[in-house]
């Protein structure tokens, strides 16, 4: 029962990532795009629980371009990987089922 | 009288209709109403009166059998009063949006 | 009206609604969508998370501010033999709601439960 989430907002302004979080489960992905890679800053007001999930077994992308973009490289949280275009599309097709949270 | 409509033939001010409404546009589709046709009106009128919604053809004919007798809730008989495509044509006549969940 | 087209098992498919009822079109975007699938004899259930669960307020009243009432429109969903109705718990405490403040049956789901519910979908549809 694998599930990707996609979360385009800031959790810095909105409660998207944390609504996303809060129904996260082990062996889902979730996947930050656009503004949400900011979610993955290690200041990030959902880095706690990301952490907390990552180590239950939640795996965290965030959309590399979109980080680029914004130039917050080198200001991630470590449980976060970095996924290409590619690894988007591998993704969507892997899992079960996508969720959008936007 | 002249009501405006949108390209489709429905009011585009709901508040608008009156009976006499109904039987320009029901004149419109070449249909002279009855009161079979009147009653099945009425029953379209209550359900968006109280749901905000123009029913799909499917719940139109529910409708009309729960309000009219099982005869009445039939495609068949609704078609036969309503040609070609009762849930719209109803909804036009009744002064009611067009039933956006019906293709 | 064309013929509703006949396929071999029915798909699952959830909306899945996180607005509130009027600050954007998507919950009457949404409502139409189910309703207009109903016709396809899908397997489909609606799920309100977050701030989605205001749509389900009675006494909405938002005439003045030139919209139709989704708390009007709601109840038709058994009709439309749509009875899969869910909301989030949480979302639900958080704002101080109860079930009796809603204009029709939901079922209550905690996180575990919504995770399972959206697992075993074949599509989801998020507004």
């Amino acid at each position: 029962m694998s599930l990707l989430h996609t979360v385009n907002k800031s959790p810095f302004s909105k409660d998207t990532l944390l609504n996303c979080l809060a129904i996260c489960q082990a062996k889902h992905s979730v996947l930050l795009i656009e503004d949400g890679v900011y979610g993955a800053l290690k200041s990030s007001p959902c880095r706690e629980q990301i952490e907390q999930l990552s180590a239950m077994g939640v795996r965290f992308f965030a959309l590399s371009a979109d980080v680029s973009a914004r130039g917050i490289d080198e200001n991630l949280i470590a449980d976060v990987t970095l996924a290409s275009d590619q690894d988007f599309v591998n993704l969507v097709v892997k899992n079960n089922v996508t969720q959008s949270w936007y | 009288m002249n009501i405006p409509t949108d390209k489709n033939g429905y009011l585009l001010n709901l508040e608008q209709w009156t009976p006499a409404v109904a039987e320009q546009l029901a004149k419109a589709e070449d249909i002279r109403l009855s009161d079979a046709h009147w009653e099945v009106i009425s029953v379209l009128r209550a359900f968006y009166q109280e749901y905000s919604v123009s029913p799909a053809m499917r719940i139109l004919v529910k409708q009309v059998g729960m309000a009219l007798g099982t005869e009445k809730g039939k495609s068949i008989y609704l078609m036969q009063l309503f040609p070609p495509s009762p849930a719209k044509i109803v909804s036009k006549i009744a002064g009611l949006p067009r039933p956006d969940n019906c293709f | 009206m064309k013929e509703t087209p006949t396929t071999a098992t029915p798909k699952k498919i959830l909306f899945v609604n996180t607005k509130a009822p009027y600050g954007s079109s998507l919950a009457r975007d949404a409502l139409d969508a189910l309703l207009a699938a109903s016709a396809y004899e899908q397997d489909l259930s609606v799920l309100f998370l977050g701030e989605a669960v205001f749509q389900l307020l009675r006494n909405q009243n938002p005439k003045d501010i030139g919209m139709k009432s989704l708390a009007a429109t709601l109840p038709v969903l058994p009709m439309y033999d749509i009875t899969q109705i869910y909301a989030q718990e949480s979302a639900l405490s958080t704002r101080g709601l109860s079930i009796d403040d809603l204009v029709l049956p939901v079922k209550v789901l905690g996180a575990d439960e919504i995770a399972a519910l959206m697992g075993s979908q074949g599509a989801i549809l998020s507004f």
